[in-house]
């Protein structure tokens, strides 16, 4: 009974932290979004930080350029998600945040979607993440278009807070999904998300060491 | 999820991602102004993941995205369309770009095309009226007078700013002066060179 409190109190506390974390993230990110609009810009504020730190932005750049150089700020990161887990779509992402704020405050009635449904969706979300691979290693090689971008979170929200029609329209339709059922953009379609599932769960270092230490003590 | 749903969805997805570069092949030359620095345009599209920062940050207003019906290739991108508002080249955009595909050059460099006089729509030009506003608002005293006091561009001295065009006081939709992409100088990734 105790311990059952105990957990429950730990979850709450957790949530809270991860609640504070979130609405950081997001005042980080409008903070940056103000800066950027006023004149003269900042230059020792990192603008373009949450662009930056994209790893499947990176990823696909660095394809398409076949250099490295501008994969190193999402490097950091990508080695923290290999570590910890998938912790940037539920702590970091300003996205995420928003759409658990609302979640949260606004909206509680959650609908039940069908696991065929479900599932067509995360077929999707397969789609749409190999395509942004499989575009940016067309542009790479054979100059075509890349066109990876448009599924990408962050120039969702950064254009449809800047007022393009079309990016608005992408942006309320997550918002409109997320609240008939929470998160099912970032769990099922965001390949961002995808990506760092990917790194997170099948790279996940921790496992390795944990595995490693459980062969040693079996072998003492 | 099984086996043969991925390899569909795989499948699906490269194929997807060929059909438009089958469909929207690499143009060399655009009639498209880009912002100062702006890296050749065959590779443009490509690192120009239309994140809006560059929109965003002109302090100018003068980057607009481009519409899907002017070209697909090149949708969203930034464009400087100078009837609406010239580049005051502050080089914010290049100071925000994350993936380098506008990129920060010397002010003095900097050439986004070239201004043309329309000579039979321009006030002074056809109608003998006097306006000389092209010639009080360009920065870089790239426009001067003729023997008969008309508004003569030096394209050598033009850096293609547009606010000669922004500025022009004639009604008509076009101005009497115009900027385009000629003699536009671009970033080229692998000479390291902007020329």
């Amino acid at each position: 009974m105790s311990k059952n409190i105990l957990l429950k109190g730990r979850i709450k506390g957790k949530l809270v932290i991860r609640r504070i974390v979130q609405a950081t993230s997001i005042f980080i990110f409008f903070f940056l979004f103000y800066k950027t609009t006023v004149f003269p810009i900042p230059e020792k504020l990192p603008l373009s930080i949450y662009f930056k730190i994209d790893g499947l932005l990176a990823i696909s750049m660095a394809i398409i350029s076949k250099s490295f150089s501008l994969l190193f700020p999402a490097i950091f990161l990508l080695l923290l998600i290999m570590i910890f887990g998938n912790f940037f779509c539920t702590w970091i992402c300003p996205v995420g945040g928003i759409i658990d704020y609302l979640c949260t405050f606004l909206f509680r009635k959650h609908w039940k979607i069908s696991p065929v449904v479900r599932g067509f969706i995360r077929n999707m979300g397969i789609f749409i993440f190999t395509f942004v691979i499989a575009s940016a290693v067309f542009a790479s090689f054979f100059h075509y278009p890349f066109l990876g971008f448009i599924f990408d979170p962050f120039v969702i929200i950064n254009n449809a807070f800047i007022g393009l029609k079309i990016w608005i329209i992408l942006f309320a339709c997550i918002i409109v999904a997320s609240i008939l059922k929470p998160r099912i953009w970032c769990y099922c379609i965001c390949p961002l998300g995808w990506f760092y599932t990917l790194v997170g769960t099948r790279l996940r270092i921790k496992k390795i060491i944990s595995n490693i230490r459980k062969n040693i003590r079996e072998n003492l | 999820m099984n086996r043969k749903e991925f390899l569909f969805s795989l499948s699906a997805s490269v194929l997807a991602a060929i059909c438009p570069g089958l469909l929207l092949k690499p143009e060399e030359k655009s009639l498209i102004i880009r912002p100062p620095g702006a890296i050749e345009e065959t590779l443009f599209s490509q690192f120009c993941v239309r994140c809006g920062q560059c929109l965003k940050v002109c302090s100018a207003n003068c980057l607009k995205p481009v519409k899907i019906i002017k070209s697909i290739r090149n949708w969203a991108t930034p464009e400087i369309i100078p009837r609406q508002s010239g580049c005051i080249r502050c080089q914010s955009c290049s100071k925000v770009c994350p993936t380098g595909a506008i990129r920060e050059v010397k002010n003095e460099e900097i050439k986004i095309g070239t201004a043309q006089i329309n000579t039979q729509q321009c006030l002074v030009w056809t109608h003998q009226k006097e306006c000389l506003v092209c010639l009080e608002f360009c920065p870089v005293q790239a426009i001067h007078k003729d023997q008969q006091d008309r508004p003569v561009v030096n394209s050598g001295l033009c850096v293609g700013c547009g606010l000669c065009e922004q500025n022009c006081p004639v009604t008509t939709q076009e101005a009497a002066i115009r900027v385009s992409v000629s003699g536009e100088k671009r970033y080229h990734i692998k000479e390291n060179r902007y020329y």
